[in-house]
């Protein structure tokens, strides 16, 4: 069973996960017409697979919010908390079980892909740009999620092995 | 890596409590999705550069405007997808280029965009993220939340720099880094993200532990050294951040009777 956490250990993953997101959005960026394509959900399915649901809704939805605010893109914020949180939060609640089957990890891997391109396109569809504009960037977020659900599952393992202590922070 | 999107300043808009501004900003990003003509679009996209003029200046907005030109571009470019039926304004031979619904639309959508986007930028830009997050306490949010955002952003840089010294340390570690260290230095990625996670990861427990050295949750009445100002001023600044957007409501309520 798993040892009761102290709140400060909870502020201090959420608020290191949370730097953690923001860092791997800023870091690289590619120019599209929704602002930008980034590694974000790298990080967001590696602390999905790795640290629990809370962690990885809160991280995921807070992280990218922080990162288009500080970014320049702050009218993204809203969206991006929205689109990444729900995304963090389904793909842990999915990877939850003791027993990981290789079906599971393509549901989580596909219910991120449906919702981050999902999500971006609806929100920023009805709010933003317009259904064409939206509708234009599904390739781009299909492929960034694509990618980040492969790398962030290939960095969960390395990171369990390099740092085997992780398994005890997830909650 | 720059964190910190204030821009010090004097104007009447940086004397606004961050409060009020909050609100205002909340209560405006709703109002300029109600049904109102096109050119109060055009007038709401006036008045908001005019702020942004006098809060920031010319470059910062003009900074801020070129931020916002590639998705401005796209939607222009499918303009021709927006709204097929009604009159045509541009053809060839019998082919609708663009229809005129279509072009209102687009400049709805793009008037809409910008004044979004400038008044959330305004916001960050006029306040410093000590007085947001004393803004997000006095609405009652958490005080671990705010704990949470007020680390995390202490964090980011230092993160941040961690992370690019790992991905240079990386990158010497390729055949020729001097000339080929940019364009391979993809190859180094998951080490370098692995690397960078684990030197996080590890300061859980050290962050953690500073936290309860300084008696974190400890007791209920919590020292504040910074706070913000109440009184007639607040109300004040309140007042104007509800009424404006309510005089427009009911403008616009007029236009449409």
């Amino acid at each position: 069973m798993a040892k009761e956490k102290s709140n400060t250990v909870k502020i201090a993953t959420l608020a290191i996960c949370i730097a953690v997101v923001c860092v791997f959005t800023m870091v690289i960026k590619i120019p599209t017409a929704r602002g930008y394509l980034n590694p974000c959900d790298v990080a967001i399915c590696f602390i999905a697979y790795t640290l629990g649901p809370v962690t990885a809704g809160l991280s995921a939805g807070l992280g990218t919010a922080l990162a288009d605010a500080i970014g320049g893109y702050p009218q993204w914020a809203a969206i991006s908390f929205i689109v990444h949180g729900l995304e963090g939060l389904l793909m842990a609640l999915i990877m939850s079980k003791e027993t990981i089957t290789f079906a599971r990890k393509l549901i989580a891997g596909l219910v991120c892909m449906v919702v981050v391109a999902g999500g971006y396109c609806l929100l920023a569809g009805f709010f933003l740009t317009g259904f064409p504009t939206a509708i234009a960037e599904i390739p781009g977020n299909l492929i960034q999620s694509g990618v980040g659900v492969v790398a962030g599952f290939i960095l969960s393992e390395a990171v369990r092995k390099a740092y085997p202590p992780v398994k005890t922070i997830s909650w | 890596m720059q964190i910190n999107t204030y821009i010090a300043g004097s104007s009447l808009y940086h004397r606004f409590d961050v409060r009020a501004k909050i609100i205002f900003t909340i209560l405006m990003c709703i109002v300029v999705f109600f049904d109102m003509p096109l050119y109060v679009h055009y007038a709401l996209t006036l008045l908001i550069t005019l702020l942004s003029l006098t809060t920031v200046k010319l470059k910062v907005t003009l900074h801020n405007i070129k931020l916002m030109l590639p998705v401005t571009i796209f939607m222009v470019l499918f303009m021709p997808l927006q709204e097929r039926g009604g009159s045509a304004l541009l053809s060839y031979k019998s082919f609708t280029i663009i229809t005129t619904e279509g072009l209102n639309i687009v400049l709805v959508l793009i008037s809409r965009f910008y004044f979004i986007s400038m008044i959330c930028t305004l916001l960050l830009e006029s306040s410093t993220s000590r007085d947001i997050l004393l803004a997000l306490k006095s609405f009652h949010l958490p005080d671990s939340f705010c704990m949470v955002l007020s680390l995390a952003l202490r964090f980011i840089p230092s993160f941040a720099s961690t992370f690019t010294r790992i991905k240079d340390s990386q990158r010497l570690r390729l055949p020729n880094p001097d000339e080929e260290g940019e364009k391979k230095s993809f190859t180094k990625l998951i080490p370098t993200f692995t690397s960078a996670l684990v030197v996080a990861l590890k300061s859980i427990n050290t962050t953690a532990a500073a936290l309860d050295l300084r008696g974190y949750g400890r007791s209920k009445n919590k020292a504040e050294f910074y706070t913000l100002e109440g009184g007639k001023k607040l109300f004040t600044h309140l007042a104007i951040s509800i009424i404006i957007p309510a005089i427009f409501l009911i403008t616009l309520e007029a236009l449409h009777g």
